[in-house]
């Protein structure tokens, strides 16, 4: 059993409106502790594709599964088995935190759902809890009771990985986790993304257009371009030879100093 | 003989450290320079001061003397007159930078107009033509579409547009590219390499690797000061500041083993401690 299974999976939105085709006919599989980059240009449904994973969307056809069951028009209650497994880390701090809550609510607030609490497995959080999840992301604990805005960029990322690992997930979904931050502090969150996501053997799903990005943290990488998996493969090989022109494009239009 | 002239260039808020100390720096008429740095750095504040789109209490001291002629005290008036004309500025976020509630031809047609003053029929062609310029491909469609009906690279281009279609001698660009995915930003530097071709540019970003393609000279700003310029693929052989060498290390993700942690900019430069 995989850890996500998307079947025969599409997706529809309405905007300005007329109807985009966001994703066709995707067929994707992650197995548990794996590491997937998904890469491809704006509008190309990268985002979309995440949101599915995690029920943030639903698909217009197809299934879609985690451990097994589908997630499909589950309804609320029934999500806190997905809630307390599989986080997500957005490309924007500043929008993703709640800047009216401290950071001890903000970090806490996976384990605060019902559905969440009703886990034997899950602590209280408590400070003991909160100041681990500070430390394993180099924060102070002294930062707790500071809001998002008396946080700098890098912080404020670090805050929300905080977040999404505190209910030991086992799928972390990063949507271009480091491309709203200064170059300058982007290299400490990927060094911290990675050393979580290889000691606790998460799965990672990476979704990015930086391609450097995505060959540091992924083993295996697909390749979508206007709603459809054109190219796949092991990140190594998928980077260097790239067959569909898409992906050629997208290597040769990488920026290097 | 150069177009721009800092000199000194130093701006404050209040009493905190001066956003901008003392700057200095000359750009011919057909140069580019890149001014590279972290946010808070002061390289968005320079271009704004050079804009004349600081705030009412920034405290500005120094030169920045344009086509001889001082900016630094110049009345918003006589400012108002250089921005449409012989002065202008690219933004990062194209969403923002227009205004969601005009269709774009207007808003190009308004910097047409106010350039050449010319009479209503010829307005629309020059927009059709600034439209095509930039690499539009259905100009007429484009030019009657709002913002929020174009993609994030026609958006930016439309920018572009309006900021070529004065004419202007100075164009400054504040992270033009940022916002943009590889293959949008790939086709923005290119279009912007053509298009400042016989302009002068100050461009502005936090990634050494974009202002690579469009100049080839940089300044480094580091806490509201230049801690190294000069040409720019020197500089990055042989970056002669610890921040600089931060800076070029930290972005080269890809020459660094998996087993290996990234290097950061923190590995070579750590900031002094506030008084």
């Amino acid at each position: 059993m995989s850890l996500v299974e998307l079947r025969s999976v599409a997706a529809t939105y309405r905007r300005a409106g007329r109807d985009f085709v966001a994703l066709r006919e995707v067929e994707l599989a992650i197995e548990a502790g794996e590491k997937v980059g998904v890469v491809g240009g704006s509008g190309s449904g990268k985002t979309t594709l995440a949101r599915l994973m995690l029920g943030l969307l639903k698909p217009s056809a197809g299934d879609v599964r985690f451990q097994g069951r589908s997630i499909i028009g589950l309804p609320e209650r029934r999500r806190g088995w997905l809630r307390a497994s599989a986080s997500m880390v957005f490309q924007d701090p500043n929008s993703s935190l709640n800047p009216r809550l401290r950071l001890r609510h903000i970090i806490a607030e996976p384990l605060l759902s019902p559905a969440v609490r009703n886990r034997s497995d899950v602590p209280e959080p408590g400070q003991s809890v909160l100041a681990a999840a500070m430390a394993g992301v180099g924060l102070d604990v002294d930062l707790l009771d500071r809001f998002p805005h008396q946080l700098s960029g890098g912080q404020r990322q670090r805050a929300a990985i905080a977040r999404s690992l505190i209910n030991d997930p086992a799928l972390l979904v990063a949507d271009e986790p480091v491309s709203a931050l200064d170059v300058s502090v982007r290299a400490q969150v990927l060094n911290l993304l990675s050393d979580e996501v290889s000691q606790r053997g998460l799965a990672l799903v990476l979704v990015s257009h930086d391609l450097a990005v995505v060959g540091r943290l992924c083993d295996r990488v697909i390749v979508i371009e206007h709603g459809l998996i054109v190219e796949q493969g092991p990140v190594g090989q998928v980077l260097t030879n790239p067959t569909h022109p898409y992906t050629e494009a997208l290597v040769e239009a990488t920026l290097s100093l | 003989m150069n177009i721009l002239e800092v000199t000194d260039l130093t701006v404050r808020f209040g009493r905190n450290r001066p956003a901008v100390d003392s700057i200095s720096f000359t750009l011919g008429a057909h140069d580019r320079l890149g001014i590279i740095g972290q946010s808070g750095s002061g390289k968005s504040v320079t271009s704004l001061a050079i804009m004349g789109l600081l705030p009412e209490h920034a405290q500005v001291s120094g030169s920045i003397r344009f086509d001889g002629r001082e900016l630094v005290g110049l009345p918003e008036r006589e400012y108002r007159k250089l921005r449409g004309d012989a002065v202008s500025m690219v933004f990062q976020e194209p969403m923002t930078a227009l205004d969601p509630t005009m269709r774009v031809g207007r808003q190009l047609g308004e910097v047409v107009a106010l350039h050449h003053g010319e009479r209503r029929g010829s307005i629309r062609d020059g927009v059709l033509d600034w439209l095509g310029r930039v690499g539009i491909t259905e100009p007429a469609r484009i030019a009657d579409s709002y913002p929020h009906e174009l993609s994030g690279g026609q958006r930016q281009r439309a920018l572009v547009a309006m900021a070529l279609a004065n004419e202007p001698a100075l164009v400054l660009c504040d992270e033009p590219t940022t916002a943009l995915d590889v293959l949008v930003q790939r086709q923005i530097l290119r279009l912007l390499d053509v298009q400042l071709r016989d302009r002068a540019t100050v461009f502005v970003s936090h990634d050494l690797a974009v202002v690579r393609e469009v100049c080839p000279r940089v300044a480094v700003m580091l806490e509201g000061r230049i801690v190294e310029q000069g040409d720019i693929e020197q500089i990055i052989a042989e970056p002669r500041h610890p921040y600089t060498a931060g800076l070029i290390a930290s972005a080269r993700i890809d020459r660094v083993p998996r087993d290996q942690p990234l290097p950061s900019v923190a590995d070579f430069y750590t900031p002094a401690e506030e008084a």
